[in-house]
């Protein structure tokens, strides 16, 4: 009797389950003293709903349909739709390209400035160079362009189709 | 017709195989929910769920494991699922009722007023015994099944059901104790 007292004060105070485990195994479940105080499953079953007490389930089948057909509808709809999601990928390429693009002109025209500053000398003629731009690792359709009277270099790049 | 027949009606778009399977587990599978949330309407929203969820995701299951324990793994999240939003709505009531104290009557809170007195002893439970104990008690499951429906360890499984029937018997004796003095 003092040993399942003490088995079972160990339980309680055991941190890990795995522990409370091998207590379990080792005595618990074995000892016939321990096993009167678990309910046994004729016990636990009068406290529990079977599935033989639930009724009125028809108009559960009715509420599903429901939500099924609703369910079915828009995943047409969502069919139907060109892929927004590829849309907005497509989108957030061409921004990071453009951006990285101003980035490095901007980078490279600064440090051309400086070096010209440091020669002394104004060179009146810069030269813009765009190797390749790529959008989602895909060669893209690049267009470099300046406006009148402007220093600025605008590049536009789009996705080849 | 056999279960995999139906299955794969299923997979293919047929109501018919859907109205089989709904048909088939919808007792079984309520019962469960009833015994874990403690009242029919979430249960009902919770079975609802699982019937959708597994018919939505029914081409990523495994044909060869059991439809039953996969079905019983969607519902024990979903019960879950409606517990936590049985807790907001708790607490959000409370916090009315805190800022404003005169607005709410005893009735306009979602608790369970009558409750019978098994439903009363379940509410002892915590989530997970009261599932081990259904799975047990009414479903024969060993302690590796429930752990792959419950996703924990087998030992934790086994911990789960024996505080739950400790529980349980504690207080079915307290019970008999209380009618035999009454």
């Amino acid at each position: 009797m003092w040993h399942s007292k003490i088995i079972n004060f160990c339980f309680w105070i055991l941190p890990f389950n795995s522990w409370k485990d091998f207590l379990l195994g080792r005595h618990i479940e074995k000892c016939p003293s321990c096993l009167k105080s678990l309910a046994s499953q004729e016990e636990a079953r009068s406290i529990l709903i079977q599935a033989e007490e639930v009724q009125n389930l028809e108009v559960l089948w009715l509420d599903f349909l429901g939500k099924l057909k609703k369910e079915k509808e828009k995943k047409v709809i969502r069919q139907r739709k060109p892929g927004l999601k590829l849309k907005w990928q497509w989108a957030a390429g061409l921004a990071t390209v453009l951006l990285a693009v101003a980035i490095n002109f901007w980078f490279f025209q600064g440090n051309k400035l400086e070096k010209i500053q440091e020669a002394g000398e104004i060179i009146e003629h810069e030269s813009f160079e765009l190797y390749y731009v790529k959008i989602e690792s895909e060669p893209a359709r690049t267009f470099v362009f300046q406006p009148h009277d402007s220093k600025v270099i605008i590049v536009w790049a789009e996705k080849n189709i | 017709m056999e279960e995999k027949e139906i299955l794969l009606n299923c997979l293919q778009g047929s109501e018919e195989g859907y109205k089989e399977i709904v048909g088939r587990y919808r007792a079984q599978l309520m019962a469960m929910a009833l015994n874990i949330l403690g009242n029919r309407e979430d249960a009902e929203d919770a079975l609802q769920e699982t019937f959708l969820r597994a018919l939505r995701n029914l081409e990523r299951f495994d044909l060869r494991r059991s439809f039953k324990n996969w079905l019983y793994t969607i519902l024990y999240r979903c019960c879950l699922d409606q517990l936590k939003k049985m807790k907001r709505l708790h607490r959000l009531f409370q916090r009315m009722k805190n800022e404003h104290p005169g607005s709410f009557s005893r009735d306009s809170f979602p608790a369970l007023e009558k409750q019978s007195f098994s439903q009363s002893i379940l509410k002892h439970l915590k989530p997970k015994e009261r599932a081990v104990l259904c799975l047990w008690a009414n479903e024969g499951f060993s302690s590796s099944e429930m752990s792959r429906l419950l996703g924990c360890s087998p030992s934790t499984a086994r911990v789960y059901l024996f505080n739950a029937r400790k529980k349980i018997k504690a207080m079915l004796e307290r019970e008999n104790v209380a009618l035999k003095n009454y």
